[in-house]
């Protein structure tokens, strides 16, 4: 009994005790506190110089999202912009969920919400935050005033190029300028005018020629002064084109939204000077090697890191992405983009003269003889060799109809009979060989002088400037001659200088897709048949036959921009849509 | 003595045979000689003549002068027919076990169900134990009014159903998961399908504000309250179980052969304006056909019906149950070991290697249950479990197209159609094709496996402290309870294997892999689960309960208060810890008036300290008005009636954000390659550091309040019981992310608590009970619950773009699309309908309603059709009877009103479908008018009425035919009792989605995820035996 009263006892100090125990905890709440595992904030973050780069980097990872039409390097496919202009198409068919589809087919799911679509507002935008995020705290941290001072022109620029990625694709639009937006804020800001947009881009351009002219070996691949000038230089020659130079489609509240609602042909001057600024720079030029073999400068630039015809790239470790996605199966590659016969009729001869003019010596059945040496380093051709993993040399690519493997008609390979090999290393398939150290050209020497032979074209017409510059192209392209016939008009200039864009720049960032968007061409180019070529074998004879593997649709003037996301109209009354949206 | 008395009796009786009317006096108490007030005492020659026995016990009652006996009723004790005498009679009831005395685990307590005014619901383990389904949920199916489930996958080890409380409540981000509680403790959801029912005493739903309140701001979802067997008084008693079954699919999906197969994708390229010869070159020529429909040239004109290559018709399951239960006044105990084997539904291929790459479930469940008297004031429980599982499924590589996607999906899809490849080719290899995905057959045979091993040991100390000697009524209890998971994998792979394609119109063998000469060696990977972090989980729960519960006189009072820690460390996670008080005061007057206040003052370490604890009230009444005289006399039919109405707060914490401390702005730099920038000649990758979602500090948790009004009614002299509830609850301050700042703030919005849904439902559970003689009895019973809700608010702004869209006013999960109105007949019909945009449409596309009225269909014409994926009614019903040793017991269960989109099984291409039964049934101009399906090709696959299909669904869910040896026929060869039976699990199932091929309760298609990519629903044929000795 005694011993029971004693267990009693015990159990009840027991319980009192623990309950005291908790009783003090809870008044302290210390038991329900965080627990500090060194998350990184706002405060941890711009206290450290090192970090505070990291933040800065933080926002350069973005670029990638803005280089491709759809999901950048980072995930799935390289779905790029070339798949939705008149130069290619692309491996999906049908599925109209994925954007270059979509574009081909003229039909876009949820229309203006078409999550694709918000994916390059969104994108732009959360950047341009961090920009602003970034300006705002950067001097708190423990960084020299003079690497800070350039640090932030570093941080201005990225804000400018992704602005001039929203300019491209919706024309004008809301400037928040160095606002950092807290969730209590009005959110009421209405889109700028396409004037206001790009005069508030060249103005933070202007400023950011304060860059440095180079860059130390280690930091290559941030922006320079001359990539300020240059994404200025783009800018320009996109207010000067067509579509925004008082000829848009808007009509009302959005029409000088959607472009400037005048034309003023003085803006092709102050393209034409913008591009003249980088060029005068000298310290570009063209990587040229026409001794090793006609044009292998031109693939010389594209299997290169650093090379002075690169002006501004988004970087990459060194890869095989080119390779992967682009090279057919049999050499290791997924075979995502599809060169059209419209791209390949293109590429003039390499006599210099276009494949319907007299004397081009252009044979329909042996078309791909003696072509522009570009031509070879560009797309891959029924024929053409590439290095086989297998025999460690270069062999026949067949893309002939039905051909074992790779062939036209064969599932998971080409829908036209071509493939792309540009930016691909020669040493390189899919999945072996060389890993090769390159990036993403986004602004090179090359475009500057098409840029400038333009707009400087369609102001003064063809001068002595205009000819020198698209011959400095067409030289290191290793044609034979690479003169241009004197005395061309100017609409004669017109049309060599568009071809020789598309060529020169085929497959690099957004260049065709937004070119034919600018020059208010695309409903007459994209509209209708997409032709392939199909050679078909049957024993030793091979006969080829162009075909039509799509008929596409525009839909005027809808798919010359792009749509302010619905759910962001929805959210704000004084958004305006885009025309035909 | 007794006969004496008898005698006695007997000339008393005669006696008073010639008195008018007499008066009989007497006193009823239980078989504990506690007396029992308001029980009913009728004339049984005249059933109006009713009184009602007062506060001690007593009563009087004039009778006729014939009468001779009087009926002695009492809710909760078994009704009693007694005869007259002239001496006052002493009437002892006996408790009905079975009824209304039956006890409800409410948190903490047991309460009796006849003073409890919450809703719960509560089935035995004895009728889970009639299931065979492996995991735990399943057997719940259709049992438990307010439970909604949805099985989506047969996969042994990962069948078990969602389950739901009511349905759902919220919308984003937070889960609709009930809280298990085993024992008080607070046990893993994941962990709940692998509970083994033979370790089960009863199962409890608490479903409203009272009975959840308590749980504070884990009760929001509802709660499931497991409690499990005890030992019990008496000599050990030793039950052996085994139970022997067949698992089959419930569904067979009927790819068609290649010849038809391909008829129909040449018909689809014509549709479409294309030539079949360049999509599938060499395939639909006229002698390629012929082939095909002879069969002559297998190899190069394969048919192969890969459904059948790769699974087998049934698989085996097996598990065997032993039980120890017995126990003396001061120890009982109760121990038990389960194992199940659950084999999956692939066939064994010949190996050469020594591995089994089949899906399998193998599981160890050990209990041991002991309650120890210390002292007689001193009571320890111990109670130990743990679980040993292993998971094996095959490894899938995919290293060609498609083979991200899950097999089933793969097996019937335009990835591996009947015309691919063959299994093997002439020589003996295997068939493969690059456009193709791997070889199936040859996956099973090289692929190797994944398994995963979880051990999970559960610890459960419980001491109570009578504290009779400080005041009566009190006592002490203190838990201590330890949970450890641990779970790791082994795999053994190979990503590939040679396989060879038939080039097209020739006899070469071309190598799909060209640079593989060789079977790579398999590779064998030792991890931790898949997030190596998370494991071991350790869990320890400290509770301190405070216990009162003192009858004085009339009055009942009684009261809990009860101290809940809880930390769960998973590997080197933040540790997530919960701190809380939790009360409950009650009271009820002769068990006639019932009053109860319940409530939680808890909180998580997830909200800033500020905001972080919360008061959970809620308040509950009810009245047994069967007990009031006035109720008695009137409707003396009516045997019990309670009604009862709670009314409370309660929460849910349960968010899936990663990071714990959901309160802060985080910055985040992972090392991903969407992360990384390279700078520099050299390329020196640098991560970025990019900001997260803002801080939001006054981030909560989310609230429910919530309404139930029921009644509890028994009939017939208590054969039928009804049990009715209506609810409505309201669940706000849901964590929402705003949807009306603008995307060009560039903001990355923090979750805010502003969102509200009402949801409003009722349960209705019927049973009847009868016995027909001593060896013949039966029952019938029933259950229904509906639910609907609806989102009240969610900020979202007004869509100017499709109004129809908003999702605000609708339920959660609304499906959105077009309304179909046929199909398109010609020409003319087209021409005179109005314009499809961005669509081209072709008689036999289908036609859609202009909703908009504005003369076009386009996104605008998009509202929301159907119901949502989860069913809103949910219904069982079963019924049993036993007759001698006999016994049988059937259980239907069904649910209506969900929606379950069919478009991406229509499909046929490359990731969708290959062409199947259903679409023979397609639109041609010859069969417009019986054509049940749009024409092949055509953009038809837009989400709309057409391909909404009802989820409704009725199953023969249960059923179980045993038969009980005779005991004296058992006793001679030592055992005491012996049991054979035979049951079954989803035996018939009545649809309307059977052209789809597809189980009722299959996910809802999101994206590459549809209702074929699961591993099949099962139906299983067990036979089981049952020794006890």
């Amino acid at each position: 009994m005694k011993n029971i009263n004693y267990i009693k006892t015990l159990t009840l100090v027991g319980l009192l005790a623990l309950g005291a125990v908790a009783c003090k905890k809870t008044d302290s709440n210390s038991f329900l506190d965080k627990t500090d595992v060194g998350q990184l904030n706002e405060a941890t973050v711009f206290a450290d110089s090192l970090l505070t780069f990291r933040f800065l980097t933080g926002i350069y990872t973005g670029l990638a999202g803005t280089y491709y039409l759809d999901n950048g390097l980072t995930g799935g496919g390289l779905w790029s912009y070339s798949d939705a202009s008149d130069d290619s198409d692309i491996v999906w068919s049908g599925a109209t969920a994925q954007i270059a589809p979509a574009f081909n087919s003229a039909t876009f799911q949820n229309q203006a919400d078409f999550s694709r679509f918000k994916n390059h507002w969104n994108n732009c935008y959360n950047n341009i935050r961090r920009v602003n995020v970034f300006l705002a705290n950067v001097d708190r941290s423990p960084i020299s005033a003079g690497r800070r001072a350039t640090l932030k022109l570093e941080a201005r620029f990225l804000r400018a190029y992704y602005y001039w990625h929203l300019l491209r694709n919706y024309s004008g639009v809301p400037v928040i300028g160095d606002k950092v937006y807290a969730i209590t804020d009005d959110f009421g800001l209405a889109r700028s005018t396409f004037a206001e947009t790009v005069n508030y881009v060249v103005s933070e351009l202007d400023a950011c020629a304060a860059l440095p002219v180079t860059t130390q070996i280690e930091d290559f691949g941030r922006p320079t002064k001359g990539a300020a000038l240059g994404l200025k230089s783009k800018v320009l020659l996109l207010a000067a084109s067509p579509l925004f130079n008082g000829q848009n489609p808007g009509t009302g509240a959005n029409k000088n939204l959607a472009g400037y609602d005048n034309l003023d042909n003085n803006r092709w001057k102050l393209a034409a000077d913008a591009a003249k600024a980088v060029m005068d720079m000298g310290i570009y030029s063209l990587v040229k090697d026409n001794t090793t073999a006609p044009g292998y400068g031109y693939y010389q630039m594209m299997i290169t890191r650093n090379t002075p015809e690169h002006i501004f790239q988004v970087m990459k470790s060194t890869n095989r992405w080119y390779e992967g996605f682009l090279l057919p199966v049999s050499r290791g590659g997924q075979a995502y983009s599809y060169p059209t016969q419209e791209l390949v009729d293109t590429y003039p001869m390499k006599n210099g003269k276009n494949i319907k003019e007299a004397g081009s010596g252009y044979i329909e059945a042996d078309m791909y003889k003696d072509r522009d040496p570009r031509f070879y380093y560009s797309i891959l051709y029924d024929g053409s060799l590439w290095l086989n993993n297998t025999t460690n040399t270069k062999t026949v690519v067949n893309l002939y109809a039905n051909a074992p493997g790779d062939g036209l008609g064969t599932s998971g390979s080409t829908k036209t009979g071509y493939l792309y090999r540009k930016f691909c290393h020669e040493g390189a398939g899919g999945n072996f060989g060389i890993s090769n150290n390159i990036g993403l050209v986004a602004i090179r020497y090359a475009e500057i002088l098409l840029n400038y032979a333009e707009a400087l074209n369609e102001f003064s017409g063809p001068g002595t400037e205009v000819y020198q510059a698209v011959e400095q192209i067409r030289e290191r392209a290793g044609l034979v001659p690479f003169q241009l016939p004197l005395q061309l008009t100017k609409e004669q200039m017109r049309e060599v200088i568009r071809n020789e864009r598309r060529v020169e720049l085929t497959y690099e960032e957004a260049t065709r897709f937004f070119d034919i968007k600018r020059w208010k061409l695309a409903e007459n180019l994209i509209n209708g048949p997409a032709n392939g070529m199909r050679w078909t074998r049957s024993g030793s004879t091979v006969t080829g036959a162009r075909f039509s593997f799509e008929t596409r649709r525009f839909t005027n003037p809808q798919m010359y921009y792009f749509p302010i996301p619905q759910s962001e109209i929805n959210k704000s009354a004084v958004l305006i849509q885009n025309p035909g949206w | 003595m007794k006969k004496i008395l008898n005698i006695i009796l007997l000339v008393l009786i005669t006696n008073l045979v010639y008195a008018q009317t007499k008066v009989v006096r007497g006193v009823v108490a239980d078989d504990k000689g506690t007396t029992l007030i308001a029980t009913t005492v009728t004339e049984q020659e005249n059933l109006k003549n009713i009184v009602i026995t007062n506060t001690s016990g007593a009563f009087s009652i004039k009778v006729g002068a014939n009468s001779t006996k009087l009926i002695i009723s009492s809710v909760g004790y078994i009704t009693k027919v007694v005869t007259i005498t002239s001496q006052p009679l002493n009437i002892v009831l006996k408790e009905d076990n079975s009824n209304l005395n039956e006890v409800v685990v409410v948190g903490f307590t047991p309460q009796k169900k006849i003073t409890n005014a919450g809703a719960t619901s509560t089935v035995s383990g004895k009728e889970l134990r009639q299931s065979p389904a492996a995991s735990f949920q399943n057997a719940l199916a259709g049992r438990l009014p307010g439970l909604f489930q949805q099985q989506t996958s047969g996969q042994p080890g990962a069948d078990a159903a969602n389950i739901y409380i009511r349905g759902v409540s919220t919308y984003t981000g937070a889960s609709n998961r009930p809280l298990v509680i085993v024992d008080d403790v607070e046990y893993p959801y994941e962990q709940l399908s692998q509970l083994n029912s033979n370790e089960i005493e009863t199962v409890s739903i608490l479903k409203d504000a009272s009975s959840t309140a308590i749980y504070g701001i884990k009760g929001a979802n509802g709660v499931i309250a497991i409690t499990t067997r005890r030992g019990t008084i008496s000599a050990p008693k030793i039950t052996f179980r085994s139970d022997f079954g067949f698992q089959t699919p419930t569904i067979r999906r009927k790819p068609l052969d290649s010849y038809n197969a391909l008829i129909l994708l040449k018909e689809m390229e014509v549709n479409e304006g294309r030539d079949p010869n360049l999509t599938f070159p060499g395939l639909v020529t006229e002698e390629a056909l012929n082939h095909f429909k002879l069969g002559d040239d297998p190899y190069r004109y394969p048919s192969v019906k890969w459904y059948d290559e790769v699974m087998r018709k049934n698989a085996l399951q097996q598990s065997n149950n032993i039980d120890i239960v017995g126990g003396t006044q001061n120890l009982k105990y109760f121990v038990a070991l389960g194992n199940v084997n659950q084999n999956g539904i692939l066939k064994e291929v010949q190996k050469d290697e020594n591995f089994n790459s089949n899906y399998y479930l193998k599981r160890y469940n050990i209990r041991s249950n002991v309650d120890l008297n210390v002292t007689k004031t001193l009571t320890l429980k111990l109670d130990l479990s743990a679980r040993f599982n292993e998971i094996n499924q095959p490894n899938l590589p995919d290293v060609l197209a498609g083979g991200a996607v899950s097999i089933w999906r793969r097996l019937s899809s335009g990835l591996l159609n009947p015309w691919n490849y063959p299994v093997k080719n002439e020589d003996g290899s295997y068939g493969g094709r690059k456009s193709a995905t791997l070889n199936p057959v040859g996956i099973l045979q090289y692929a190797g496996y994944n398994r995963n091993y979880s051990n999970n040991l559960n610890l459960n100390l419980n001491a109570n402290q009578n504290l009779d000697f400080v005041t009566k009524g009190l006592a002490a209890r203190v838990i201590l309870a330890y949970t450890n998971n641990v779970e790791f994998n082994r795999s053994l792979t190979r990503g590939r294997f040679p396989t060879y394609a038939y080039l097209p119109g020739s006899d070469v063998l071309d190598p799909v892999f060209p640079e593989l000469s060789r079977l790579d060696p398999l590779t064998a990977v030792t991890t931790f689960d898949a997030n190596t972090s998370n494991y071991p989980v350790r869990k320890v729960n400290v509770q301190g309960i405070l216990d009162y519960n003192r009858q004085l006189g009339n009055h009942n009072l009684y009261g809990l208060i009860v101290y809940n820690q809880l930390t769960d460390i998973s590997g080197a996670n933040i540790p997530a810890n919960f701190r809380g008080y939790s009360a409950r005061v009650g009271y009820n007057y002769k068990s006639k008036y019932i009053f109860e206040l319940n409530g939680a003052y808890n909180g998580t370490d997830r909200f800033k300290a500020s905001k972080r604890n919360g008061l959970f009230p809620a308040v509950s009444a009810g009245w047994n008005i069967s007990e009031e005289s006035f109720f008695k006399k009137a409707l003396p039919f009516i045997n019990y009636m309670k009604i009862r109405g709670s009314l409370g707060t309660v929460g849910s914490d349960d968010f899936p954000n990663t990071y714990r401390y959901i309160y802060e702005e985080i910055y985040n730099a992972p090392a991903t390659a969407a992360n990384s920038y390279w700078f520099g000649d050299n390329n020196s990758l640098q991560y970025g550091i990019t900001p997260g979602a803002l801080a939001n500090e006054d981030v909560r948790w989310e609230q429910e309040r919530k309404l139930d009004i029921g009644t509890d009614i028994k009939l017939l002299n208590s054969k039928l019981g009804i049990t009715f509830d209506y609810f409505d609850h309201k669940r706000y301050d849901i964590l929402t992310v705003r949807e009306t700042v603008p995307n060009f703030s560039g903001i990355t919005l923090p979750p805010v608590n502003l969102g509200i849904v009402n949801n409003k439902g009722f349960e209705l559970d019927l049973s009847y009970q009868n016995k027909l003689s001593e060896n013949l009895s039966y029952f019938v019973k029933g259950n229904i619950s509906i639910y609907k809700n609806k989102i009240i608010y969610r900020d979202e702004p007004y869509n100017q773009g499709n109004p129809l869209l908003m999702r605000t006013g609708r339920p959660i999960g609304q499906i959105y699309g077009y309304t179909n109105i046929g199909f398109y007949n010609d020409a003319t019909d087209i021409a005179n309908s109005p314009t499809s945009v961005g669509r081209a449409v072709k008689p036999g596309d289908l036609k859609y309603a202009d909703i908009n009225n504005d003369g076009k269909i386009d996104q605008g014409d998009i509202g929301p059709i159907g119901n949502p994926n989860i069913p809103q009614i949910n219904y069982g019903f079963s019924l049993g009877t036993s007759y001698r040793g006999f016994d049988v017991s059937v259980l239907f269960q069904g649910a209506a009103k969900g929606s379950l989109s069919a478009s991406t099984m229509f499909q046929i291409g490359t990731t969708n479908g290959t062409p199947s039964e259903i679409h023979l049934k397609r639109w041609t101009p010859e069969t417009k008018e019986t054509a049940e399906l749009p024409r092949l090709g055509g953009a038809n696959f837009d989400q709309s009425t057409f391909w909404l299909r009802p989820t409704d669904y009725i199953r023969l869910k249960n059923v179980e035919l045993g038969y009980n040896f005779n005991n004296k026929l058992v006793n001679k060869i030592g055992l005491s009792n012996a049991r054979i039976y035979a049951n079954a699990a989803n035996l018939i199932t009545w649809f309307s989605l059977k052209i789809y091929d597809v189980d009722p309760e299959s996910i809802n298609s999101t994206g590459t995820v549809e209702a074929y990519s699961s591993y099949p629903q099962q139906k299983i044929v067990n036979l089981g035996l049952q020794v006890t000795f």
